[in-house]
C-alpha cells in the first residue's frame, strides 16, 4: 500500500470527492482516494470539533487507532494514560505521521485563486459540507455535528441537503437524468 | 456522577429529502418513482416541499423544472409555506401538457387500490368510505365516481390550478413564476450548471466557513422563445432567478418503444392509439411486455373496456359472481399488501411473482364458475381477430394487482373451453416468450408484421396487424437506483446502492 497526499484542487465532480469516516462529535476526516492499480492514496486530516463532552470519545479512540494502524498517526510525546482524559486532550495526543505528506498544511482559500477550494487542517467552523466519496462511491452516511462557533453549524439535514456526495447521484447518473427530463412515460 | 448537561433535539421529516435528493439542493420527482399515480405524485411533491421547509426555514427561492401534477403541485405547496420566489419552467405551453387530448388512457386516483375498499370513488382527496381522507389538504382536487380519461383530468387540474391562483391574486398572495415554452436543452444545461455551482459552494463552505462563489442564475435571455404563462392574470417570471434549491419534475426517462429487431416503433403509452378502433377487433394484435402498460393495453384490446376496473364493477353487479368475487377478496387483497411491503424494502421479483400466483390460483377458481365465465367472456369483444400478450419473463412485471388479476382471469376463462368462445377475439398469454427479429408492414395500410418469435419449447414466425411495446423506461436512460451509496470492499465492484424510492406513499399529505 502506497499513501500519497492529494493535490487538492478545483472539485472534480463524481470522482473528486473523497471518501471519508466521520465522527459523532468533532470530525476526523479520513479521505481514501481513488484506487490506482494495487496502490490506495490515502489523505487524512483533522477537521471540526467536538460539541459535547465525552460524547463518543471511545469512537474517536477507535478510530484514531484505525489510523494508526494504517500509520496515518502516531502518538504525540505528551500522550497520557488512556481512558483518563478528555476528547480534546485526547485529539491532542495524536498527530500526523507526516503532516506535509498529507497535505494538511495547504495554502488558505484566498492564496489560490481560480485554483478552486483547497483545505485547512486544523479545525472546521462546523459549517462544514463535509467529505464525499471516491468515484462516486464510497461514500457513507451520517449525520453532522454542530459547530462550536455558536452559528448553528452545518450539521444534520441541513448538512445533507447540500452535501456534494450525501445521497447524491454521481455525475453520470445526474447528467443522465438531467439528459432525459421531458422524456416520457409519466404515470399511469 | 456527573450528569451530561441536556440536549434539545428537533425530530423533523426528512424522509421525503433523503429519497429524493439527487445532487446538492437538486431533488427528483420523476425519474424510477415505483409509485407513480396521480395521487402518489401530488402527495409526494406536498411531501417534499414541506420537509425542505422544515429543514431549511429560511429557503427563500426554489426553481421547478415540470408544470405536470408532480411540478404544479410542488408549486402549490412551497407558495402556500411561505416560500418568496416559486418559478416553474416546461417546455410546454401550458400545465399538464402530457395529459392533455389523451382520450385513451383512463386514470384515477384510487383504481389500483382494488380489491380494498378505497377503489369506490376516483376523486380527490375526499373519499365517502373513508373520512380521514378528507384530512388530507389539496388545491388539485375533482369529484369522480370511476376513471376518466387523462384528457378529462387535464381540465379538471388546469382549472383547480386557475381556481387556486385567482384565490391567491385576491388575497393578494404571492402566485408562482411560470414560464412555458422553455426549450428542454435550456433547463438542462440550468440544472448542470446548478449542480456544478452548489457543489463548488458546499465545497467553500467546508473549507473556508462561507460559500463565495456565486449560485447559478436562470436568465429568461437564454430562452428567448419562452414566455410567461398567459392562461392566468398576476402571473409574471424573473428575468434572472438564483434558486437555493432545484426541484426536477419532468420525465421519467425514455420509454422504449421500438420493436426488437427493427428500427419501427409503436405509439407511446400516453399517445392516443387505435387499439379500441372497431377494425383492431378483426386484427392480430400482438402485446409485447409484463408490465402496467402491456396488462392495460392487451385488456383495452380484447375488451370493451377502457380500464380494468370495469370488469370487476360488471362482476359486482351480479350476485352468483360477487359472490364468488367476495370469496377471493381476502386472500387477493393480503398478497396486494404484501407485494407492495416486499416492494418497499426488497428489490427482487419474488413479491411480484407470489402475487402473480395467487391472482393465477383465484382467476382459476373463478374461471370454474360459469356465471363468472359468462361474464368475463361477455366483454371480450366481438370479433374475428386476436390478442397475444407475450412476456419475457416467468411472471409479469412490476404491475398492479387489478392488471395482473384482470389478465389472469380472462386467461383462466379461455382456459377453460376447447375452443375460442364464439364469434369473439381469441386470447393468449404466453411467458419466456421474446420477439428475436421482426420485419414491419410494406405500408402503413397494407400487409402485416412479421415477427420471429421464440419461447421455450418453440421458434416461430407469427404475423400481426399491430405490434404494441410496452417495455416502460429503458434502464440506460434512467440515473438508476440511488440512494445511499453502499462501500464496497472490493473497488472494482460497481456501484452499489439502495433506494428509498420504491417506499409506498400515503394517500394524502396532511
Amino acid at each position: 500500500m502506497v499513501l500519497r497526499p492529494h493535490n487538492y484542487g478545483k472539485p472534480q465532480r463524481g470522482r473528486g470527492y473523497y471518501g471519508y469516516d466521520r465522527l459523532e462529535s468533532g470530525t476526523l476526516f479520513v479521505h481514501r482516494m481513488r484506487s490506482m492499480g494495487d496502490n490506495w492514496d490515502f489523505d487524512l486530516s483533522l477537521h471540526g470539533w467536538f460539541n459535547g463532552p465525552n460524547k463518543s470519545q471511545s469512537k474517536m479512540l477507535r478510530h484514531l487507532k484505525h489510523m494508526e494502524t494504517l500509520g496515518l498517526i502516531k502518538r504525540s510525546k505528551r500522550a497520557g494514560q488512556e481512558g483518563n482524559e478528555s476528547l480534546p486532550d485526547l485529539l491532542d495526543q495524536w498527530q500526523l505521521c507526516s503532516e506535509e505528506e498529507f497535505g494538511v498544511r495547504m495554502p488558505s482559500l484566498d492564496q489560490v485563486p481560480g485554483d478552486g477550494p483547497t483545505r485547512s487542517g486544523d479545525g472546521g467552523n462546523g459549517r462544514r459540507a463535509g467529505g464525499g466519496g471516491n468515484d462516486g462511491g464510497g461514500g457513507q452516511g451520517g449525520g453532522g455535528g454542530q459547530g462550536d462557533n455558536g452559528q448553528g453549524g452545518g450539521g444534520g439535514i441541513g448538512e445533507v441537503l447540500s452535501h456534494p456526495v450525501l445521497f447524491s447521484l454521481s455525475s453520470s447518473d445526474f447528467d443522465a437524468l438531467v439528459d432525459n427530463l421531458f422524456e416520457g412515460p409519466g404515470a399511469p | 456522577m456527573t450528569a451530561l448537561p441536556s440536549t434539545e433535539v428537533e425530530v423533523i421529516n426528512a424522509l421525503s429529502l433523503l429519497a429524493h435528493k439527487v445532487a446538492p439542493n437538486v431533488f427528483d420527482l420523476s425519474s424510477l418513482q415505483w409509485h407513480v399515480s396521480i395521487r402518489d405524485q401530488i402527495v409526494r411533491a406536498q411531501l417534499l416541499m414541506a420537509d425542505l421547509k422544515a429543514a431549511d426555514p429560511e429557503i427563500d427561492s426554489v426553481l421547478i423544472v415540470g408544470m405536470g401534477a408532480a411540478g404544479i403541485s410542488a408549486a402549490i405547496s412551497a407558495c402556500e409555506l411561505g416560500i418568496p420566489q416559486v418559478c416553474v419552467v416546461d417546455k410546454a405551453d401550458a400545465p399538464f401538457e402530457l395529459f392533455r387530448g389523451v382520450t385513451s388512457r383512463f386514470v384515477g386516483p384510487f383504481m389500483y387500490e382494488w380489491p380494498s375498499g378505497f377503489h369506490v370513488n376516483q376523486g380527490y382527496p375526499s373519499h365517502p368510505n373513508t373520512p380521514w381522507l378528507q384530512q388530507g389538504r389539496s388545491p388539485l382536487n375533482w369529484s369522480a365516481k370511476q376513471p376518466i380519461t387523462a384528457d378529462l383530468l387535464a381540465q379538471e387540474l388546469i382549472n383547480c390550478f386557475l381556481n387556486w391562483l385567482a384565490s391567491r391574486l385576491a388575497q393578494g398572495l404571492s402566485l408562482p413564476h411560470l414560464l412555458v415554452n422553455v426549450e428542454p436543452v435550456v433547463a438542462q444545461s440550468f440544472a448542470r450548471q446548478f449542480r456544478d455551482a452548489e457543489e463548488l459552494r458546499a465545497v467553500e463552505l467546508s473549507e473556508a466557513g462561507e460559500a463565495r462563489s456565486p449560485k447559478a442564475e436562470f436568465s429568461t435571455a437564454a430562452c428567448p422563445n419562452a414566455q410567461v404563462w398567459g392562461g392566468a392574470s398576476g402571473v409574471t417570471f424573473p428575468t434572472s432567478h438564483q434558486p437555493k434549491y432545484l426541484i426536477l419534475a419532468a420525465g421519467m426517462g425514455k420509454e422504449t418503444l421500438t420493436v426488437p429487431g427493427c428500427s419501427a416503433a409503436s405509439p407511446s403509452f400516453w399517445a392516443n392509439d387505435t387499439l379500441k378502433d372497431s377494425i383492431t377487433a378483426c386484427q392480430r394484435v400482438v402485446v409485447l411486455g409484463g408490465g402496467d402498460g402491456a396488462l392495460q393495453d392487451a385488456l383495452r384490446a380484447l375488451t370493451s373496456y377502457d380500464h380494468p376496473l370495469s370488469l370487476v364493477h360488471d362482476l359486482q353487479q351480479q350476485p352468483s359472481c360477487r359472490r364468488a368475487l367476495s370469496a377471493e377478496m381476502p386472500a387477493l387483497l393480503d398478497a396486494d399488501r404484501q407485494m407492495r411491503q416486499h416492494s418497499s424494502w426488497v428489490k427482487g421479483a419474488q413479491g411480484q411473482a407470489m402475487v402473480d400466483s395467487v391472482c393465477q390460483q383465484a382467476a382459476k377458481r373463478l374461471a370454474s364458475n360459469k356465471a363468472v365465465r359468462r361474464c368475463v367472456l361477455g366483454s371480450v369483444r366481438l370479433g374475428t381477430g386476436a390478442v397475444w400478450l407475450w412476456v419475457a419473463g416467468t411472471h409479469f412485471d412490476k404491475a398492479y394487482l387489478l392488471n395482473r388479476f384482470a389478465i389472469h382471469l380472462l386467461h383462466a376463462c379461455y382456459r377453460e373451453l376447447t375452443r375460442r368462445p364464439t364469434g369473439r377475439m381469441g386470447f393468449e398469454v404466453l411467458f419466456d416468450t421474446k420477439v428475436t427479429h421482426s420485419k414491419p408492414p410494406s405500408s402503413e395500410r397494407a400487409g402485416r408484421w412479421k415477427l420471429h418469435v421464440c419461447s421455450e419449447d418453440d421458434d416461430a414466425i407469427i404475423e400481426a396487424d399491430k405490434v404494441v411495446v410496452r417495455f416502460g423506461v429503458q434502464q440506460g436512460t434512467i440515473p438508476g437506483l440511488q440512494m445511499l451509496q453502499l462501500k464496497d470492499s472490493n473497488p472494482r465492484d460497481l456501484k452499489r446502492r439502495t433506494t428509498l424510492k420504491g417506499i409506498e406513499l400515503p394517500f394524502v399529505a396532511m
